[in-house]
């Protein structure tokens, strides 16, 4: 959840930038519904709810609406900031998968995040020897912070990815950006 | 609406409108709804919120939509643990 503060600060930045907010409103992203509908999936499946399912759905749920947002960053990856949240996003799925499904987190960082005794459904586990360890939860927002948690350097790169996408959305009318040279007023010539 | 309904409930005076107790009145009908009878007052107020809205709530609605999408793709891409 840590990324939102990406959201809060691409405002702030697009802003300060002389980004208006309402040009928000002219992003032509393809396959937002699709983008909708995993994080709706994944709401229930880490929430209460998703202690109901039976074994081995969860997973799968979880590769099927990850996958499919994803699919929703590649079809939209020549918007700015989205190749960077593409590359986030596909360390994030590295550490995953060279370590059996889970994301592995530091001990430490949860420690300090406050979050080392939470139980449920939850890709995240605490092993002893990770592969690709840098790649994995080793950063914390301290507990006491709104939204305290761990993250990877796959996040980070998330969620610089977002900012600058707020921000150049902000400040430009159309995105995608049209080719200028084709244009109804002058036959597409 | 009338294009002279439109340019008049935009700019009532210029249109020749008078105004008392703080509604306007147009010299010609233009009701909200009803651009040919009336009794001549035009129901500006009314009029105006929805001409506001409409044009507010589709942008909002877009603005709204652009930044759920992008939030929903960094939160599932970064998450899918111990929200």
């Amino acid at each position: 959840m840590f990324i939102l503060y990406g959201v809060a600060l691409g405002l702030l930045v697009g802003l300060l930038a002389g980004g208006r907010l309402e040009r928000l409103g002219n992003v032509a992203l393809r396959w937002w519904p699709l983008a909708i509908a995993g994080l709706v999936v994944q709401l229930v499946l880490f929430s209460p709810a998703g202690d109901g399912f039976p074994p081995g759905v969860p997973p799968l749920l979880y590769i099927v609406s990850t996958a499919a947002v994803f699919a929703v960053v590649i079809r939209n990856v020549r918007l700015p900031g989205l190749p960077l949240i593409a590359l986030g996003a596909g360390l994030n799925l590295a550490a995953t998968v060279a370590n059996g499904g889970y994301m592995p987190a530091d001990p430490n960082a949860l420690v300090a995040a406050g979050r080392a005794s939470e139980t449920g459904n939850s890709n995240s586990i605490v092993i002893p020897h990770p592969v690709l360890a840098p790649l994995t939860d080793i950063f914390a927002i301290p507990s006491g912070v709104p939204l305290a948690n761990v993250f990877s350097i796959g996040d980070v790169l998330i969620g610089i990815g977002l900012v600058f996408a707020l921000v150049a959305f902000m400040r430009s009318d159309t995105w995608p950006r049209r080719d200028p040279l084709v244009h109804p007023g002058n036959g597409g010539a | 609406m009338t294009p002279w309904c439109i340019q008049a409930t935009a700019e009532p005076e210029t249109a020749g409108g008078t105004r008392t107790n703080g509604l306007w009145h147009l010299p010609h009908p233009c009701n909200y709804g009803d651009d040919l009878e009336g009794p001549g007052a035009p129901a500006l107020i009314p009029l105006l919120i929805e001409v506001t809205m409409n044009t507010l709530k589709w942008q909002a609605f877009r603005v709204l939509m652009a930044l759920s999408t992008l939030a929903a793709i960094a939160l599932v891409l970064e998450a899918g643990r111990r929200w």
